[in-house]
């Protein structure tokens, strides 16, 4: 690694300093120029991130009609990549969402194949739960039947069955299924909450790309 | 028999597949009109918009997405029915790029919207009763501004400036919404953080199944007063709205769908079990 | 002229925050008196070396997904999380000689991967065995599956913020025979999924604990464990405020509550 990396991870790690404690600051002060300029920071980082999407973009294109010049493998599927990315692209650059292509394009094909990706989800749902939703030990036992259960009373048709499943299950989630995802969610929080300070204080710099922590 | 089982537990994942698509394309042929009961979560989100005074202000947040299509969008027609129904004074808005795309769709039709809805069929006039303002873009931070000031776009979702539509006079920020109902597969907290926390605004979420389980410590706490989960939420506000549509007429295939996922569930359990005891891995 | 924010959210992230920055300068202090906290055992990061070098044993790629979520969005720090161990997987890739796929579905993250697998490689001295064209961005994710499958992936790492792909990446990696190895901390929906079908998982903030767990750092164990003290906190404050309104007194309640 040089040391022109090092400096410019360092410019990078004091910027993200500087912006965040101000943001942090912002948030407990009602002053105007400072909320304003909070606001006006966002915005241009909204814009930012919209001009990260042309990297993406760039290289996704970049890659394909390399495979395509050089006739590599897959090369066809590539044309069809390149087309299905730019045409709406610069369709809906230029038309708005109002051309019809567009609206085609939306509503009758990545409407459908989004739905199917989407629908894909209920088949592995069963391959998955056949394969792996064993009761191998007490946990294990108690998680599968906690998941039946909870199963059986979202379902409405077996209250033909039992009218007891939708209470029971209803239950379920809102004692121990609330109760678990809250212990979660506040341990999620608290570990987000430090980890951001981290990345604040340039104590945690992999996401620099860099050799982790100082 | 040993074999057998095992062969059983080694099954190729295809013959589930095919068991599968079997069970979910019997009620399309022929529906089998299963019943379904409103949870107590529907009734509430119900009860909560019949109780609203006339003209009160009701924000819809129409985030859906295409792959959670079939759960979010007939959640949002089914609430559009209703709303529109009333005389209430409704503002659509989306934070999600796919909304406007996903609102069109409501009003003509389509694969996830089901039939069109008309607003003239319930006499609502377009800028006195209902508006759509469009895609507004920047996630949390477009919360944040759209609850300080609700006419930020200038214009609605067509181009026509806001001080030409009658209806933007009754909701001017966040302060004159009664509730505020947003159909999103993530960025809840987000949401809460900056309606509910910030102004006090009711809050009803559409979610789609998955998300679900993270509501229910909010609607615990309060900051979310009630949730429509998943196509089975949509499918009972069409039964308490006496709208049926696309749902209910789905709730079929996702009754037999999950009694097929309970089976194998238990099929792969009991053959597991079998294994075990006779001393097999 | 300036005034101070006022509201009980203000008083209860204040609080908060002032509990977190106590506690940071506490494991400072704990970071200068180089403090070896003990971690328990995560199987999944034991599983992580055995999942690269069933890959090579195999001579067949490793797969792995930083999450689908964005760097300037909640999940931001799931997604620092994945990139961290994104770092690691590609340090023992490029010491035992294994082939590294990532794929990334969000802009502002797929040039992190890149440069965080090229470092890890240029660490290890094996900067030939880089290969670009194995970082790709996916727009839609769970396209990957079909990639999963092509490639007959040994080792599938799941590890971020995911949303509904995260099933379909799983299943894939199982009907391709690889090894699953999943983690995920902000998206609490996927969590059942990748606890069920994966070989191994890391639950919630296991995510933030595997960096610790692999360092054995001072310093990164110190934040650990300055994090379980908040927790404790966070419990006494849950007690006491069940007690306290049992007996019918909401003082926390009014302070906090929403």
């Amino acid at each position: 690694m040089s040391s022109y990396e090092g400096e410019i991870r360092s410019i990078a790690i004091i910027i993200t300093a500087i912006v965040g404690f101000f943001f942090l600051i912002e948030y407990f002060i009602v002053w105007t120029p400072v909320n304003k300029t909070a606001s006006n920071i966002t915005a241009y980082g909204t814009v930012l991130l919209g001009l990260a999407g042309i990297v993406g973009i760039g290289n996704l294109t970049r890659f394909h009609l390399k495979n395509i010049f050089r006739q590599g493998k897959n090369w066809i599927p590539s044309i069809i990549l390149l087309i299905s990315l730019w045409l709406p692209l610069v369709l809906g650059l230029l038309y708005t969402r109002n051309h019809f292509i567009f609206s085609y394009i939306y509503n009758s094909i990545y409407l459908p194949t989004s739905q199917a990706f989407f629908a894909i989800l209920a088949f592995y749902i069963v391959s998955g739960a056949y394969r792996a939703f064993k009761a191998r030990n007490l946990d294990a036992a108690v998680l599968l039947i906690a998941g039946i259960l909870v199963f059986m009373s979202n379902s409405p048709a077996t209250g033909i069955l039992w009218p007891g499943f939708q209470p029971l299950g209803k239950w379920i989630q809102d004692v121990f299924t609330a109760a678990g995802l809250r212990g979660i969610t506040i341990g999620i929080a608290i570990g987000s909450v430090v980890t951001s300070l981290r990345v604040l204080t340039g104590r945690e710099r992999r996401h620099l790309a860099g050799r982790g922590v100082e | 028999m040993i074999m057998s089982i095992k062969k059983l537990m080694e099954i190729d994942s295809r013959y589930l597949y095919l068991v599968m698509l079997i069970l979910v394309s019997i009620p399309i042929i022929q529906p089998l009109g299963l019943p379904i009961r409103p949870s107590d979560y529907a009734i509430k989100v119900y009860n909560f918009i019949e109780s609203l005074p006339p003209e009160s202000v009701v924000v819809i947040d129409a985030a859906q997405t295409a792959g959670y299509g079939a759960e979010l969008q007939t959640q949002y027609v089914v609430i559009l029915k209703h709303v529109l129904k009333k005389d209430l004074k409704l503002i659509i808005v989306s934070f999600s790029a796919e909304g406007p795309m996903l609102v069109d769709m409501a009003y003509e039709g389509g694969i996830i919207s089901g039939k069109p809805v008309d607003p003239a069929k319930y006499g609502d006039v377009y800028g006195e009763d209902y508006v759509y303002l469009g895609y507004i873009p920047g996630g949390e931070t477009a919360f944040v501004s759209f609850a300080r000031d609700c006419w930020m776009t200038k214009t609605d979702a067509s181009g026509t400036p806001l001080e030409e539509l009658p209806i933007m006079q009754y909701c001017k920020t966040a302060e004159d919404w009664n509730v505020i109902i947003a159909f999103t597969g993530g960025n809840h907290e987000q949401r809460i953080a900056q309606w509910y926390n910030a102004y006090l605004v009711p809050l009803i979420f559409g979610v789609p199944g998955v998300s679900a389980p993270r509501m229910y410590s909010y609607m615990a706490s309060g900051q979310v007063y009630s949730m429509l989960s998943s196509l089975i939420g949509a499918a009972e506000y069409e039964i308490l709205t006496n709208e049926i549509g696309l749902a209910a007429a789905l709730m079929d295939v996702l009754n037999l769908g999950q009694l097929c996922v309970v089976a194998a569930v238990i099929i792969g359990n009991l053959g597991y079990i079998v294994t075990r005891i006779r001393g097999g891995k | 002229m300036i005034k101070l924010a006022s509201g009980r959210e203000v008083i209860l992230v204040g609080t908060a925050l002032i509990l977190v920055i106590l506690l940071y300068m506490m494991i400072i202090q704990g970071e200068k008196r180089k403090k070896l906290y003990p971690i328990r055992r995560l199987p999944a990061m034991d599983a992580m070396e055995e999942a690269v070098g069933r890959a090579v044993e195999m001579q067949r790629p490793i797969h792995y997904v930083p999450g689908t979520g964005a760097l300037n969005r909640l999940e931001a720090t799931s997604t620092l999380a994945g990139l961290t161990l994104l770092s690691y997987v590609a340090g023992l890739a490029a010491k035992t000689g294994a082939r590294i796929i990532t794929t990334c579905q969000v802009a502002d993250v797929y040039p992190l991967t890149i440069e965080i697998v090229r470092q890890a490689f240029q660490v290890e001295g094996q900067t030939d065995m880089f290969r670009e064209e194995d970082c790709l961005f996916m727009p839609q994710e769970k396209s990957a599956a079909g990639l999963i499958q092509r490639e007959r992936v040994a080792a599938n790492f799941l590890i971020g913020a995911f949303w509904h792909e995260s099933l379909v990446l799983i299943e894939a990696g199982a009907r391709a025979g690889a090894m699953n190895i999943g983690g995920a901390a902000y998206t609490l929906g996927q969590i059942p999924f990748l606890v069920s079908c994966c070989d191994y998982c890391l639950v919630g903030e296991e995510v933030y604990a595997a960096s610790a767990y692999i360092t054995k750092d001072p310093s990164e164990t110190s934040v650990i464990a300055g994090q379980d003290y908040i927790k404790l906190i966070g419990l006494g404050f849950i007690i006491l405020g069940t007690l306290l309104s049992t007996m019918g007194l909401t003082v926390l309640y009014d302070l906090f509550g929403a």
